[in-house]
């Protein structure tokens, strides 16, 4: 499970923000036996 | 994640690792803060000044920072969604880790006590506000992209250090918010990239904004004395000090290698990147890199058109080259700057003659009426070639134009410019 990370200030837009870009209770999953590609960095697409 | 959502819709099994904040510095604390805060400084600039256009307020003007910065937050929240780590799970089937990823081995990378093992991995971990070593600078405390877009109060007095991109854009918009800003610059002038002319129009505009610019400074010290942050400077051998209450850094970008473990997998790197060929690919002939962790030029369309680069060659034995692109860039001040191709000093630099056409704004009917005369669009066109402004070509050009909305004007241009390399 995933450490809190706080996005300042604590109002309701920016839980809603971590909610998504960084669960609070994200469960990682089990790993695959192997991955075609693994990308470290989840920058933003355009 | 542009790299994790290509491969993923190509059918291939895709792991996406990240340490801090899905959306990464451009939702979160970079392109997309900034724009909220730089659109909340337009409005109130217009709203200040727009009795010439008979538009009276005869209540008086009251800008609430408050509120701004509430509405960036929440355009912020409401945009996240398509970053967000369950749609990348739930609709584009990817496994998502949260947690420091490093490597293990030259296949194998560990995130939060997992071993994940891969034929091909991408590097895209981005890059940090570079602090500069300033005596005294770190105990007084100050902001960066990473925690400026988290005040809740406007600083009354502020120091911009770097008259760069973000330096300007903050600058001006703190300056229009209320604050009374110092922007200062080591180099004698703003924007020192850019060209001579357009850079000295903002110069212009900064000056009649009420911004005080400190430039061809040395930074000897930064003292605290209660509340206040005092920066010591000199300027031909004379002190200046500056008192302010918050210091903003905005001197470059620094790559994200910390914690990586890149020296197991044999993967090269400096303290300007991990080291790549044209290809994107690594000295591990298996790990690819992306974006501002590899690339000079940092911005978030440049790691994407890196990142698709990264895809074809990495899982399609492409052989495709970073080398060839284009990228065009632009400044959101007011006027904006926007540049694509060779800069002037560039071009002389490589012994190329060319011939530069400057239109000037006051020329234009449209932009004399809509208040914006003062600007140009400029081209620099190779000797010899044709310019077929209508024929969809403009060969070895490089254009430049300064206007309000510059960043919309010059995407057509981008995208027929063809550079020398």
């Amino acid at each position: 499970m995933t450490s809190p990370v706080m996005i300042l200030p604590d109002a309701p837009e920016n839980r809603e923000l971590e909610e998504n870009v960084h669960p609070p209770n994200w469960v990682n999953p089990e790993p695959a036996p192997c991955y075609n590609l693994v990308a470290i960095g989840g920058a933003q697409p355009v | 994640m542009i790299a994790a959502a290509g491969a993923a819709g190509l059918g291939g099994k895709v792991a996406l690792i990240e340490r801090h904040l899905m959306g990464g510095d451009c939702l979160n604390v970079g392109c997309v803060p900034s724009k909220g805060v730089i659109s909340a400084s337009r409005a109130v600039h217009h709203a200040r000044n727009s009795a010439k256009f008979g538009v009276v307020d005869g209540s008086g003007l009251r800008f609430d920072f408050d509120t701004a910065m509430e509405r960036m937050r929440r355009l912020r929240a409401d945009i996240s969604h398509h970053d967000s780590a369950r749609r990348f799970r739930d609709e584009l089937g990817i496994d998502v880790f949260i947690g420091q990823g490093s490597f293990s081995g030259a296949d194998t990378v560990e995130v939060a006590d997992k071993t994940l093992r891969f034929k091909k991995a991408a590097v895209c971990a981005g890059a940090r506000a570079a602090a500069p070593p300033i005596p005294g600078l770190e105990e007084a405390g100050y902001l960066a992209n990473e925690t400026l877009f988290s005040l809740t109060e406007l600083p009354p007095r502020m120091a911009v250090i770097g008259a760069g991109p973000i330096g300007c854009e903050m600058a001006q918009s703190f300056a229009r918010f209320g604050s009374r800003v110092s922007l200062i610059e080591l180099g004698p002038h703003i924007l020192g990239r850019e060209d001579g002319d357009a850079a000295e129009i903002l110069h212009r505009a900064f000056i009649r904004e009420g911004i005080e610019l400190q430039l061809g400074v040395k930074i000897i010290g930064v003292e605290t004395s209660g509340t206040d942050k005092i920066l010591h400077l000199e300027r031909d051998g004379k002190r200046i000090d500056v008192t302010v209450d918050a210091i903003l850094v905005g001197v470059g970008r620094a790559p994200n290698l910390d914690g990586l473990g890149l020296e197991k997998a044999g993967i090269k790197f400096d303290r300007t990147g991990v080291a790549v060929n044209d290809n994107l690919q690594t000295s591990n002939p298996n790990v690819y890199a992306a974006g501002d962790i590899c690339f000079p030029f940092k911005f978030t369309h440049t790691a994407d058109a890196l990142a698709r680069i990264l895809i074809a060659n990495a899982l399609f034995m492409g052989r495709q080259k970073a080398s060839p692109l284009t990228i065009p860039w632009c400044t959101y001040t007011d006027p904006e700057i926007a540049h694509v191709g060779m800069y002037e000093v560039d071009a002389k630099g490589k012994g190329i003659e060319f011939t530069t056409l400057t239109v000037p704004l006051s020329d234009v009917d449209r932009a004399v009426l809509d208040g914006e005369s003062e600007g140009f669009a400029r081209v620099h066109l190779r000797k010899g070639n044709l310019l077929l402004v209508y024929g969809e070509r403009y060969y070895s050009a490089v254009v430049h134009v300064s206007k309000k909305r510059a960043g919309e004007l010059y995407t057509r241009p981008a995208q027929t410019t063809q550079e020398d390399r």
